[in-house]
């Protein structure tokens, strides 16, 4: 919680407020959101472990982590998505405490960029 | 600090209260059920209800959720707001359609926007406004500078539903934003009115991705993309300094009239890229403008503002940037009218077009960035012979087909290239027939416009050439400057960049 506390008073990098207090695994995995694709467009975890985004230095154009499909209890789902665009010099992070298959969209580029996040128990 | 109610415009309500029927007017009072009430959410720095304009936004967003008959909208006193806005339509027990942000004073620079320190949901604040899934939004009388992304930004989503249409920007300034000024991508209609925009890394005003009607709609399909077309209006606007003026990549329905492009990159640049939806961009008329002393050359170190494109694709390894020094450039444009537009002091090319050489030209996969019926008529160029443009007043690299060129400046100079076919080949008199958007070639060096040869790649005559110079601020060592000073043009001054020593090695 330390680290994510010093993050969130550095304002680096965006946390679901609502997310279950749950203290995650290891380093986050990182994903490089840039024109027009993630990097790595398919990632396994841990429960428990997390991914940060992080928005591409080149980018010219606007993207966003949209959570298309998840496991069917996942709840409070509005929280693995980011409610706005970036275009550079952005991070959003999330913690994966329900096992199952996670399928993302850009909203604004749907059909090129997609990731799937499998997370195994 | 000392709250104030929202301040409640409900004129027959009040009227009635106080028994001042007579007062509210005699046509209130035959329909007063139909009369709309309005909310106003008022944002200053101090002495307000809310001290940030997303705390009244997020107020009148709840409001009107709870009022369905009822208007918001948000007014913001002079000050300067360290905040990116953001007002997400897709956000449950809020309604922001018709929502109206402005500010108080007409003075735009008043109400200003500042990104810088700016914080937002993932970082660094990236717009000023960023407005997803709203319609009818309308922005006004403000000003936002020096944001991670864009000035003034909505779109809409096709994957989740979103839809946007018909929004306003009125009034409006933005300056020093990574990318655009003024920004609309995926809407149905709206408008970009009285505003300006200067030192943004693209363009200043910026129209994207125009939905169609079918979401799978193809132009090979020979389908209309919106069955009943609605426009999206640009007028008396001013774009200065910035890489582009205008960009509309995969634009569609685009009237831009009467506006100043001037001491841009390039002026006006409606364009067709695989990096959006809806190729190609297309049936836009482009009228009545002033585009001038597009010559700001950004590639140079000592420019206020850089590029963040990513250019128009690669050729032999080479990026292929956008041209400078261009007034009008129609970029695998279809049906698109170029009309009446005074073009002029543009050292490079006045209006130029070309195609997007297909498959062989990495930014246009599927070959949707044909030039094909297009028209461009009755334009003024290099104002008679008083200020004229550099090389060639009409460019075209001889691709595509159906396009034509009529009624324009009688001493208009027209690019030859290699003088194998007849100008009136490459620049057929108005009107054409059209073709179909199969029959026509994106690809055609026989008039050594677009490439020389697939030998000579380099040379600066052919449009893959001159875009592909390296290093892209040598694409100046072509220009023709044929004026001494450019004569004077209410009240606008040239503004160009002086290279250091070396850094532009002709």
């Amino acid at each position: 919680m330390l680290a994510v506390a010093a993050l969130a008073l550095s304002g680096a990098v965006a946390t679901a407020a609502t997310a279950p207090a749950k203290k995650p695994k290891g380093k986050p995995q990182e994903v490089s959101v840039a024109d027009f694709y993630f990097g790595p467009e398919k990632l396994t975890l841990k429960e428990g472990q997390s991914v940060n985004w992080v928005w591409a230095e080149a980018n010219t154009n606007p993207h966003d982590v949209h959570l298309k499909s998840g496991p069917k209890s996942l709840k409070q789902k509005a929280t693995y998505s980011t409610k706005t665009t970036a275009v550079t010099n952005a991070e959003f992070e999330k913690t994966f405490t329900t096992p199952g298959t996670y399928k993302f969209i850009c909203t604004i580029h749907p059909t090129e960029m997609h990731m799937t996040i499998v997370v195994k128990k | 600090m000392k709250h104030r109610l929202p301040v409640l415009a409900l004129v027959p309500v009040l009227a009635a209260l106080l028994g001042l029927g007579a007062l509210a007017g005699p046509a209130l009072a035959a329909k007063p059920a139909k009369k709309q009430k309005t909310m106003v959410f008022e944002a200053c720095r101090h002495g307000c209800r809310y001290r940030t304009i997303q705390k009244a936004v997020d107020a009148a967003g709840t409001f009107a959720y709870k009022n369905k008959t009822a208007k918001a909208k948000v007014k913001i006193r002079p000050g300067k707001y360290v905040e990116g806005i953001v007002v997400d339509g897709t956000e449950r027990k809020k309604d922001f359609d018709g929502l109206v942000i402005e500010g108080t004073k007409k003075d735009r620079k008043l109400t200003i926007l500042e990104g810088k320190n700016a914080r937002g949901e993932l970082g660094a604040a990236q717009n000023g406004v960023e407005a997803i899934s709203v319609d009818g939004l309308v922005l006004k009388n403000m000003w936002a500078r020096n944001y991670e992304s864009n000035g003034f930004f909505i779109h809409a989503s096709n994957e989740e539903g979103q839809h946007c249409v018909g929004y306003t920007m009125d009034n409006l300034l933005a300056s020093g934003n990574r990318s655009y000024g003024l920004f609309a991508k995926n809407c149905y209609g709206g408008k970009m009115i009285n505003s300006a925009g200067y030192h943004q890394g693209d363009s200043a005003f910026y129209v994207g991705e125009t939905p169609c009607d079918n979401k799978k709609w193809n132009v090979y399909s020979g389908e209309a993309c919106q069955k009943k077309p609605q426009w999206t209006l640009l007028k008396n606007d001013q774009s200065y300094e910035n890489v582009l003026g205008y960009s509309g990549t995969n634009s569609k329905y685009v009237r831009i009239i009467e506006n100043a492009f001037f001491n841009n990159g390039a002026g006006i640049v409606p364009n067709t890229l695989d990096s959006e939806g809806y190729e190609p961009n297309g049936w836009n008329v482009i009228e009545r403008n002033d585009v001038f002393w597009n010559n700001y050359n950004y590639f140079l170190a000592g420019s206020a503002f850089h590029t963040v494109s990513e250019g128009l694709g690669e050729l032999s390894g080479h990026l292929i940037n956008y041209p400078t020094g261009v007034g009008i450039i129609l970029y695998g444009s279809d049906h698109n009218v170029v009309r009446g537009n005074h073009v002029f002091g543009n050292y490079k090319w006045g209006i130029a077009s070309f195609s997007g050489p297909g498959e062989t030209f990495v930014a246009n996969e599927g070959n949707e960035a044909k030039n094909v019926n297009n028209e461009i008529v009755e334009n003024v160029m290099g104002r008679e012979g008083a200020d004229p443009n550099g090389e060639y007043d009409l460019w075209n690299d001889y691709t595509g087909g159906g396009n034509c060129w009529g009624a324009n400046s009688s001493n208009s100079t027209f690019a030859p290239g290699n003088g194998k076919v007849p100008l009136s080949q490459i620049y057929p008199v108005c009107p054409q027939a059209p073709v179909s958007y199969a029959s026509a070639t994106s690809i055609n060096i026989s008039a050594g416009l677009q490439i020389a040869s697939l030998a000579e790649t380099g040379n600066p005559a052919t449009i893959l050439g001159y875009a592909g110079t390296d290093p892209a601020q040598n694409q100046q060592c072509t220009w023709v400057r044929r004026v001494a000073s450019h004569p004077a043009f209410q009240g606008f001054k040239p503004v160009e960049i002086a290279p250091k020593p070396g850094e532009v090695t002709c």
